[in-house]
């Protein structure tokens, strides 16, 4: 057993020293598949130069197209897609939107979905994609929508709502995520959406808050249209939008919104009043200063702060609230932007 | 020698062998599992992935607490370092627990703190709290000044103070990553079920760590912290991920855990009773996840990447301190819940985890004392057979020192793999060596642990002792 463990060492030395020596090579490569890419966009080495450059190292092509791609934005993405088109090379794109089709591994089907886009131009890499939206694996249709996003597949959005509207474990935050990557090219598209008499809340949910972080400004009216619908997470949303755009427009239907039921919707608007940079604003927000929630209680505080010596001043008359939650609340905003001295201060040295 | 005797050794023996190979046999399983865990959890990271979470303004808040006593010699490293963190929106909350050294007089200093009247919904019972300060320096810091009351209660104030959703919490001693709390909210973005997320820990005594970063990430040089990286790189990287695997670790390490603030107070907090808090937190919240219908899929993560290095003991005297101070914790907190011991109703965790924590971990040190007493009476009653001694050796010593080299060889399959070939056989060896004296020396803290627990009822740390980082100079 002694001479298992000896044997057994050794072999672990080996083994590392191996797996060390595969990896100074595998670096070593890069390095200088990297060189060839990069003589290739700068146009100091022709097609042949570079087929020589690959050759052996294609393996290391896909990961490494992609990074610098992602480095170097375009124009140079669309040169590197070029370097797919040589002979010899476009047996990688067969392989990879095979696997993004057919592969039993969820993870090589993973991997090609967010691989595709950076090696093949988006006419033939977009109906793959739309097609892995389908896919059973919830991290293959995130995956392909970041792809699609990516390369602003619009005609994408709808699909991309309908398919990552998925069970209750997976969080709303990741889809809104991928329409904001989308940017501004999918306003349309989502307020078309939002105007669909068929369409699904949940749904809505990441349509109205894509286009809050789009900054959407034409958006405003739908989103102040469903302000009031009965599903909570839309309110919040809303709110949440308006705050993100800073519609002033919106302005009355936010203070209504200050007596949403749900404390959810009350914070965010307290916190969305600040962006509104109006001054109609401080009544409402010195109002729910002592709301029963905390967190509405610091949005608002936080709101006041936020909206310049008149919210400042409402602060500090707050200190004198009849509301003993206002008042603290109130002071600890104004400590936390150092308007006001801590009553401790004495008892540090 | 009586043939009752004789008959009673023997079965003595037969069962010593058989727990010795279900041990072994068990961890061999387990650090499988792990590796195959490992595998999987590195293929699933996309491309940009991180880029994209550090980025992201949907990524949400974290508040990492930090419990301070006496820790003067660190503080400010672990500080800096946390306040370097690859994340796009988090605040520090160092909860000084009535340090008697100069840890919160070196906060003021070096961090410029000022009084402040913080706010806050106190939902836990905790010692009273002297002040609150906070950093002119990093507006994400602030501190919390208070009476002893042990990390529990110190964990329980920093959450009480903190803001956000998600609790990072990690122990004054640690370095991380830059990105280590990006890998740990990763799981909370995919799964909303997921409530907590334990990680992979290592030794910070070979590190070299300058201005709170890391330069380098060497083994530790003296031999007893290197038998101890051997320990945590079975236990802590390979064992636990397969428990996690099987729904069945019980001990998410308090020196780096996250843990969503609302799943936190709903369990009461950390427990202020028990000798350790994160092993009971850990129980408790398997409990909860199995007595509420609303918690029933919640689930615990483990991240299998080494985000978090925390210092491990230099000294026997510490060493034997703290080992003494993990026994009593774990004994502690599976005899308070054995109820769930081989309860169907507690899943995995009452049908395996439970029973495999009280039988291998807390009742080892039992089992492995009554191996050496009968070998030692084996060779003083002149007992003629080597055979027993053999495989009391094989089975003691030779399959642990195996299970030791499989986990060095797993590691040497990953990104983690040591660099250095005198580094590689150095860890070898103490894996090897580990069964020829510093792991019975560990079986007989263990066993005073035991004592010390369920006939002095102590509960207290002990001592314990901090080393500068090594710098590059």
């Amino acid at each position: 057993m002694a001479g298992i463990s000896l044997v057994l060492s050794a072999g672990v030395v080996l083994f590392n020293t191996l797996a060390i020596r595969r990896q100074a090579k595998a670096i070593k490569n890069r390095s200088m598949l990297r060189q060839g890419l990069m003589g290739y966009i700068n146009g100091d080495i022709g097609a042949r130069e570079l087929k020589t450059a690959v050759s052996g190292r294609e393996s290391l092509l896909v990961g490494l197209v992609a990074q610098l791609s992602d480095e170097l934005g375009e124009p140079s993405h669309t040169k590197l897609i070029e370097v797919f088109e040589l002979s010899g090379l476009q047996s990688l794109v067969r392989k990879e939107l095979d696997m993004l089709a057919r592969s039993r591994n969820w993870r090589k089907r993973q991997r090609a979905a967010t691989m595709l886009p950076y090696i093949v131009g988006r006419q033939v890499v977009i109906p793959p994609l739309l097609h892995a939206l389908e896919d059973r694996v919830m991290m293959v249709r995130f995956s392909a929508a970041h792809s699609l996003a990516a390369i602003k597949a619009v005609d994408a959005v709808v699909p991309i709502l309908e398919h990552l509207l998925l069970p209750d474990e997976w969080p709303i935050e990741r889809t809104i995520e991928i329409m904001r990557e989308m940017g501004s090219e999918a306003v349309p598209a989502l307020l078309s959406y939002l105007g669909q008499p068929d369409a699904k809340d949940a749904c809505k949910v990441f349509a109205i808050s894509a286009l809050g972080l789009q900054r959407a400004g034409e958006a405003v009216p739908v989103i102040l249209s469903h302000l009031s619908h009965p599903d909570k997470e839309i309110r919040i949303q809303c709110a949440k939008a308006l705050g993100n755009i800073g519609a002033s427009e919106a302005l009355p239907d936010l203070v209504t919104a200050l007596g949403d039921n749900a404390w959810e919707v009350r914070a965010a608007v307290a916190r969305s009043l600040r962006a509104v940079q109006d001054e109609r604003a401080i009544n409402a927000l010195v109002g729910t200063l002592g709301d029963p929630v905390w967190w509405v209680r610091y949005n608002s505080a936080d709101s006041l702060a936020e909206l310049g010596s008149s919210g400042i001043t409402a602060l500090k008359y707050a200190l004198t609230h009849q509301d003993r939650f206002a008042r603290d609340v109130s002071r600890l905003v104004l400590q936390e932007r150092n308007i006001l001295k801590s009553s401790q201060s004495t008892a540090v040295s | 020698m009586t043939p009752s005797f004789m008959a009673v050794l023997d079965l003595l023996i037969r069962m010593i062998l058989i727990y010795y190979i279900a041990i072994h046999g068990i961890y061999f399983i387990l650090i499988i599992l792990g590796a195959f865990e490992q595998k999987k959890f590195h293929q699933a990271i996309q491309f940009r992935e991180f880029k994209r979470i550090s980025e992201s303004p949907l990524t949400p808040p974290v508040s990492i607490v930090i419990s301070a006593y006496n820790e003067e010699m660190v503080i400010v490293h672990t500080l800096l370092n946390v306040l370097q963190l690859r994340y796009p929106q988090f605040e520090v909350v160092v909860v000084n627990d009535g340090s008697e050294d100069g840890t919160l007089q070196l906060l003021i200093d070096t961090f410029q703190l000022e009084p402040f009247d913080k706010v806050f919904r106190k939902q836990l019972q905790t010692k009273p709290v002297r002040g609150v300060y906070k950093s002119a320096m990093h507006a994400n810091l602030i501190v919390v000044d208070k009476e002893n009351g042990r990390r529990a209660d110190a964990n329980n104030t920093g959450v009480d103070h903190a803001r956000y959703p998600i609790i990072c919490q990690i122990d004054a001693d640690c370095v991380l990553e830059q990105d280590a709390l990006l890998y740990m909210i990763r799981p909370f973005l995919y799964n909303s079920k997921v409530v907590a997320a334990a990680a992979m820990i290592r030794p910070s005594n070979g590190l070299v760590v300058e201005e709170g970063r890391i330069i380098s990430r060497d083994l530790p040089d003296r031999w007893l912290p290197l038998f101890q990286a051997v320990e945590y790189l079975r236990s802590f990287q390979w064992a636990r991920l397969g428990l996690t695997r099987i729904r069945s670790m019980l001990c998410m390490s308090g020196a780096f855990t996250v843990i969503r603030k609302e799943v936190f107070i709903a369990l009461g907090g950390a427990n202020t009773s028990a000798v350790v808090d994160d092993f009971e937190l850990t129980v408790t919240l398997h409990r909860y996840i199995h007595e509420h219908k609303e918690a029933r899929d919640f689930e615990i993560t483990y991240i299998p990447d080494p985000g978090c290095y925390t210092q491990v003991p230099e000294t026997l005297k510490a060493f034997r301190s703290q080992r003494n101070f993990w026994q009593r914790a774990i004994l502690q907190s599976l005899i308070w819940n054995r109820d769930m011991a081989f309860n169907p109703r507690y899943g995995m965790a009452g049908m395996f985890g439970v029973p495999f924590y009280f039988i291998f971990e807390a009742m080892s040190a039992v089992v492995e004392s009554g191996a050496y007493i009968i070998a030692v009476l084996v060779l003083l009653l002149r007992i003629d057979s080597p055979v027993i001694l053999l495989l009391l050796f094989v089975f003691g010593v030779v399959l642990g020192s195996l299970v030791s080299i499989c986990a060095i060889l797993l590691q040497a399959t990953t990104r983690m793999r040591v660099e250095k070939p005198r580094d590689l056989i150095r860890l070898l060896l103490a894996g090897i060596v580990d069964h020829l004296g510093f792991h019975q020396y560990h079986v007989f803290c263990r066993l005073v642990g035991i004592y010390d627990l369920l006939i002095r009822h102590k509960t207290v740390y002990g001592y314990r002792e901090r080393t500068e980082y090594k710098s590059s100079s």
